[in-house]
């Protein structure tokens, strides 16, 4: 925590080397949680970008009162929850409009890099609702407290606790051949 | 370890790769950001020069590294000249009475339309047709079509749906633009500075995110001292268009846009009605395409007006060498013209429809190659490759 501290200081004093050091340290973290939420590539890439270009823009009024990593998770979490609201608001997500998930195809330079084991992940991510799907990414790779995910959510402990359960025991069914590996 | 635990460990292990070009481009914009928001705080924001170079979409990667580097050569300034606005730059196309626009179908290279438009009537000719001049008045719901060398003319009735599809390009950015702008849920406008053609351009972006049918986005780039427009990217649907060359408040003679015929030309009947269209158009039309202009009898592997476009110098290639009569063969070109415009008024009438016959051969009755919903109708008439058609309940549509 220290670190970051004296890191978001140092940015906000200018210091290029100081940026690279947080980004090279948060980017693959944000971005597998961004892919693990929003499933879709491409969406996960942008977010991640503009939490970070959101972030330089706050600088001049940012204090870190917890941990950046936190921070920036929570970025994420709220910016594709967003965008998530946005496109249900459109419509249903249908299977057309995610990245083909079986397959090889990959985009000359795309940031995420198509890979067996992650599209595995993402395939079983986008099975579960995006509640359920938001509480296990946040609590498992954002290590955030179940009070922290509820506040997020505008919603009881309970309901997280229970989107949790539900939510792993899905995963569970989903990738059971693939963990007794 | 119980289940849970390695579920848990499962998802906690899972690793991300990324690209490292694409790494140190996005590493190299944060810290021109950064820079910039240091040095320059009492300015505007910075561009999103991410989404410029991706033109909005991280799925247009191909050139991102590449482009970081010429970005970073090109961004000249990072200060709004003080009168430019996104209010001032579409002013003029909101206001003006008369514009000329050089219209790119789909993207540059292709065929492109040169259009003079004097309020609802537009002259239009087309690169790859230098004897034919279009003159079409929406008001009036006709079409004059001009044969320059043969020196004839026919009227064709656009009136109905076809018509709004027949409305000047501005026309329909404006109604883009206000619709856009009054809907919360499209993407705020961006702002980017751009070199194009040698000229330093201050760009302005809004739209929608959504992919396929309701895509809608307009980018507008403008001079960047006189803040008049210089081009016009659209994203409507599936279909894309860019207008260049704008002019606004031109004089435009009267004559130019009249659906009268100039003297010395002779009218013929037209063989066209465009106002009572139907999918036996669209039937037609494919029919066409795939004997014709497909070498190994399939249906074109998108079905999109842009595309329509860029086969008519095909189309007269193969289609005028055939050893048929000239009445047979402008009835022929009629039709595949009439199939782009039933395929216009789906898009015009917010249809559902979809299209699925890329790869497919003409014949194969098994195949749905298209189907869409009429307004109002519970029903979807669907064309299958052998073009019969069926009606089909929603819920037993091709998956």
């Amino acid at each position: 925590v220290f670190e970051d501290k004296l890191l978001v200081w140092k940015v906000k004093k200018g210091d290029n080397s100081a940026l690279q050091r947080i980004y090279e340290k948060y980017k693959d973290d944000l971005l597998r949680i961004a892919a693990g939420l929003l499933i879709e590539t491409t969406a996960a890439e942008d977010a991640v970008h503009d939490v970070f270009i959101n972030f330089i823009g706050s600088l001049e009024t940012f204090t870190l009162t917890g941990s950046l990593r936190g921070y920036l998770t929570t970025c994420v979490a709220n910016r594709a929850r967003n965008l998530n609201r946005s496109r249900a608001r459109h419509r249903e997500v249908g299977l057309d409009q995610i990245d083909p998930p079986d397959s090889r195809l990959q985009r000359p330079e795309q940031w995420l890099l198509n890979d067996e084991a992650f599209e595995q992940f993402r395939n079983a991510m986008a099975e579960l609702p995006y509640g359920e799907r938001e509480v296990v990414i946040l609590r498992v790779q954002g290590q955030m407290k179940f009070s922290t995910i509820a506040a997020l959510q505008q919603t009881s402990v309970k309901t997280v606790l229970s989107r949790y359960r539900y939510g792993i025991t899905k995963l569970r069914s989903l990738l059971d051949g693939e963990v007794s590996k | 370890m119980r289940p849970t635990d390695k579920i848990k460990q499962y998802i906690k292990n899972v690793k991300v790769k990324t690209n490292p070009k694409v790494n140190q481009a996005v590493l190299d914009d944060l810290l021109n950001r950064l820079d910039a928001a240091q040095g320059a705080k009492e300015h505007a924001p910075q561009p999103n020069i991410w989404r410029m170079i991706m033109n909005n979409r991280i799925t247009k990667l191909t050139t991102a590294a590449a482009a970081v580097i010429i970005a970073g050569a090109v961004i000249f300034s990072l200060f709004v000249s003080p009168g430019v606005t996104f209010a001032s730059v579409i002013k003029p196309i909101l206001e003006a009475k008369t514009f000329a626009y050089d219209m790119h179908v789909g993207s540059e290279g292709g065929p492109v339309m040169h259009d003079l438009v004097s309020e609802n009537r537009i002259r239009r000719t087309m690169s790859d047709m230098p004897n034919m001049v279009l003159i079409i008045d929406a008001g009036a719901g006709k079409l004059l079509r001009l044969d320059t060398a043969g020196k004839t003319a026919a009227l064709i009735n656009i009136s109905g749906e076809v018509e709004k599809g027949g409305r000047n390009y501005i026309a329909f950015i404006r109604e883009t633009i206000n619709r856009l702008t009054a809907d919360p849920n499209v993407s705020q406008k961006e702002q980017f500075r751009r070199q194009i053609d040698g000229r330093k351009v201050i760009g302005y972006s809004l739209g929608n995110d959504l992919e396929g049918n309701d895509r809608d986005r307009v980018t507008i780039l403008a001079d960047e001292k006189t803040g008049v427009p210089v081009q016009i990217d659209v994203e409507w649907g599936r279909e894309t268009f860019i207008l260049k060359n704008l002019e606004f408040d031109i004089p435009i003679p009267e004559d130019q846009v009249s659906i009268e015929p100039p003297a010395g030309y002779r009218m013929q009947k037209a063989n066209m009605d465009l106002s009572k269209l139907s999918d036996k158009d669209l039937i037609e039309s494919l029919r066409v395409w795939a004997t014709h202009l497909r070498d190994d009898g399939t249906f074109p592997p998108e079905l999109l007006k842009q595309e329509f476009i860029k086969q008519i110098p095909l189309f007269r290639e193969k289609i005028g060498s055939l050893p048929i009569p000239n009445a047979e063969k402008e009835k022929m070109g009629n039709s595949f013209l009439q199939g782009m415009f039933f395929l216009q008024t789906c898009y015009t009438s917010k249809m559902d429809f979809h299209y699925a016959g890329a790869g497919v051969k003409l014949g194969d009755a098994g195949k749905a190659i298209f189907w869409y919903r009429p307004k109002d109708a519970k029903t979807y008439r669907v064309i299958y490759g052998d073009l019969s058609v069926k009606e089909v309940a929603p819920e037993d549509l091709p998956k």
